[in-house]
């Protein structure tokens, strides 16, 4: 059955650690987090709806919530953009939420501090360029403008590999293995999955007609870049992508 | 035939769950076991387990999981214990005051209650170093329930002197007593 409404899933392990915060009487933390993570969604969903996007699921997540948004790819590019950076936009405003708080005495000083220190490495975490993470999805955005597709998903997952290896470090000494193994997780996962990414690509771009639509391209090399409609010359003959498309799954 | 038998198999077999499925849930149940013997342990804090206290082995969970709720990056050592000064002077009759008119937090801890009564405000604050405070007749609480305290933070101010009960393994203690 199909209905307009989101469907919202709790992950298993959210239970464990909402149950793990109780125990160490640490709650307000982890309250804290997901009311900033589920506003930073909401904004995600906001920019979504302009765009008459759906969305088909939210998550709930130990480390945040997670929504996903179909057919993103489909946007312009500074479409895309916008749909992703409301997500740390969000941020401004939460804080702006959490100053109004403590000015009208619904929380201290300390929660204040909390909270808004909560807040910061929120958006801090929020805007790594690690691919499932907003900062991800930009970065990788502006790579395929500049570069080549297989080159843009090496570089984005190497640049992800290597600030997830500084930041997990320095979560780690203060005791955040859930947001530290998270990200090596992802940045790993997204090193070892780069030919399976570019080939899921391939054939993703080459199931509908859109790339049609993009400006013409002539490279004299067999590269494909995203944002455009590729054509290659070879031995004094120019070749479309899409008429010689498997050749790029061999190599 | 064949496919009849074949079609049986297959239905036999998906009343076996997945290996994966089977781990899942055990490791969820193992840790919901855990955390019901800690939780009694809170509650009971001469329980003991295989001859180990409870009230050992909650310590050492919240200093490993601890870290869990923490997001404050600069902090290189998250469970800094605030020196051992006398803060508080002692008055009689369980009073104590201080070098201006705020109560100073011991050490790192919790705000548990705050409530308002006759005589004051009435704060309640569990310690990290395993002592509960109890605040009675401030004049002014700079606080609120689930606030987490560091060592050099201000609790809230009094005009004269305001009393104060200090309890650790159910018995209560002298202030000089906390940091031994």
């Amino acid at each position: 059955m199909k209905t307009s409404l989101t469907e919202i899933s709790l992950h298993p392990l959210t239970v464990l650690y909402i149950a793990l915060s109780l125990l160490l009487g640490r709650f307000s933390f982890v309250f804290a987090l997901f009311f900033i993570a589920f506003i930073h969604e909401l904004f995600h969903v906001f920019a979504a709806r302009i765009f008459k996007l759906k969305i088909s699921e939210i998550q709930i997540l130990p480390i945040g919530c997670y929504a996903n948004i179909e057919n993103i790819d489909t946007l312009k590019r500074f479409e895309q953009i916008i749909v992703l950076i409301s997500g740390p936009l969000s941020f401004f405003f939460t804080m702006a939420l959490i100053t109004f708080f403590y000015r009208t005495d619904v929380i201290s000083i300390y929660g204040y501090r909390e909270y808004s220190e909560i807040n910061f490495f929120m958006m801090i975490f929020n805007l790594l360029p690690i691919y499932p993470l907003d900062g991800g999805r930009i970065l990788k955005i502006i790579l395929s403008s500049i570069l080549s597709e297989k080159k843009s998903i090496t570089a984005s997952a190497i640049i992800g590999l290597m600030v997830s290896l500084i930041f997990s470090l320095q979560l780690i000494k203060i005791g955040q293995y859930l947001f530290s193994s998270f990200i090596l997780f992802y940045a790993i996962k997204n090193i070892l999955n780069i030919k399976r990414e570019y080939q899921s690509f391939l054939f993703k771009r080459y199931s509908n007609e859109q790339f049609k639509t993009y400006r013409i391209k002539i490279n004299h090399k067999r590269l494909i870049y995203r944002y455009s409609y590729n054509f290659f010359v070879e031995r004094n003959k120019i070749y479309s992508e899409d008429a010689n498309w498997p050749i790029f799954l061999k190599k | 035939m064949n496919n009849i038998n074949g079609i049986r198999k297959r239905i036999n077999s998906s009343h076996k769950h997945h290996r994966l499925y089977v781990v899942i849930i055990s490791a969820l149940l193992l840790a919901s076991i855990t955390l019901a013997t800690l939780i009694y342990g809170k509650s009971n804090t001469d329980a003991k387990i295989f001859g180990i206290p409870l009230a050992d082995i909650n310590k050492r969970f919240d200093n490993f999981f601890g870290g869990l709720f923490q997001s404050n990056i600069n902090t290189s050592t998250p469970d800094q214990t605030v020196s051992t000064s006398v803060k508080y002077t002692y008055l009689g009759n369980n009073y104590y005051e201080c070098e201006d008119q705020s109560v100073p937090a011991i050490a790192d801890g919790i705000v548990n209650t705050v409530a308002l009564e006759d005589s004051g405000y009435y704060v309640l604050i569990s310690y990290k170093n395993g002592v509960t405070a109890q605040y009675f007749e401030l004049t002014e609480a700079f606080v609120k329930p689930n606030d987490n305290l560091k060592g050099s933070d201000t609790i809230g101010a009094y005009e004269t002197k305001f009393k104060a009960l200090f309890i650790k393994n159910n018995e209560v203690i002298k202030y000089e007593n906390i940091f031994d």
